[in-house]
């Protein structure tokens, strides 16, 4: 093998390794950011959830949340422990950035509700929210991720994600 | 002594194993991707269900009118209660009311 091209290889492999990632779309993405965004993606959800006990008075919605925040949770501790046994650490990325950022301004305007108006705009966006955060999960994230186990945990989260997605359907018409 | 201790305890195994032969058939129903599997099971009084949860989230399996419920289930974790005639048979997960089951119950023991 030509040294010269085989040293140029290695120095860009290695140079790929350590240097953050430059993906600019979601499918770029390498699995330690996927697992970053998977786990930014639930911890907004727990949080609207909280936002939605403190400020609703409807039962539903506050079976809803509590649900959210079992369910998010369980899937987060599932996540961290498959990095521990992987021994990696999530990476931040552009998306968890987008997604924090969205949810920062979302919480101020939902904080800004009351009554029937917080209860529709919690619905609405708990059905938007898993649309596309199943969407993205679906068709972005899980054709691209290597590492198997990885692969296997987001394959079990997104049927999650799914019944969620039906759930707040549920409640979004039960509102209307 | 001793032989007096075991034969005892040989009456009392074949007396619970009767006793639990004419309680009625065991059944088993695994909670999978928010799914009650089998989502509509046929059974009769005096048999025993076990569910036990295989996801990663809880669930409930809770009857529709609340008359029996299992609580919590966390991953792994299994509850089971014994059929009777006129228990509620439709029952669900409170936590995730679309998933849904149904229990057909005969009174036939036998049956």
């Amino acid at each position: 093998m030509n040294t010269k091209l085989f040293l140029s290889a290695l120095a860009i492999s290695t140079i790929a390794w350590i240097s953050p990632s430059s993906a600019a779309s979601p499918s770029e993405l390498n699995d330690l950011e996927i697992a970053h965004v998977a786990y930014t993606a639930d911890s907004i959800d727990i949080r609207y959830a909280h936002l939605a006990l403190a400020i609703s008075k409807n039962p539903r919605i506050h079976e809803f949340a509590r649900t959210m925040i079992r369910d998010h949770t369980a899937v987060n501790e599932e996540a961290l422990a498959l990095l521990k046994e992987l021994n990696v650490a999530p990476q931040d990325n552009f998306l968890s950035q987008k997604l924090s950022s969205d949810a920062d301004q979302l919480v101020a305007e939902m904080s800004g509700l009351s009554g029937d108006a917080f209860d529709k705009r919690y619905a609405e966006n708990e059905l938007g929210y898993h649309k596309a955060v199943n969407g993205l999960v679906e068709t972005a994230f899980i054709p691209n991720i290597e590492t198997p186990q990885v692969k296997a945990l987001f394959e079990k989260a997104l049927k999650i994600f799914k019944a969620h997605e039906h759930h707040a359907e549920m409640m979004v018409k039960s509102l209307k | 002594m001793a032989f007096a201790m075991s034969a005892l305890s040989g009456i009392r195994s074949a007396a619970a194993a009767k006793a639990s032969a004419a309680a009625g058939k065991h059944y088993v129903v695994e909670i999978r991707d928010f799914i009650f599997d089998p989502a509509q099971l046929e059974i009769a009084s005096g048999d025993r269900i076990t569910w036990i949860n295989r996801d990663i989230v809880p669930h409930t399996v809770t009857a529709i009118d609340r008359s029996w419920d299992s609580g919590t289930l966390e991953r792994d974790e299994s509850w089971e209660t014994y059929v009777k005639e006129g228990m509620q048979p439709d029952y669900f997960c409170i936590f995730h009311p679309m998933m849904k089951a149904r229990l057909k119950i005969t009174s036939d023991v036998s049956s």
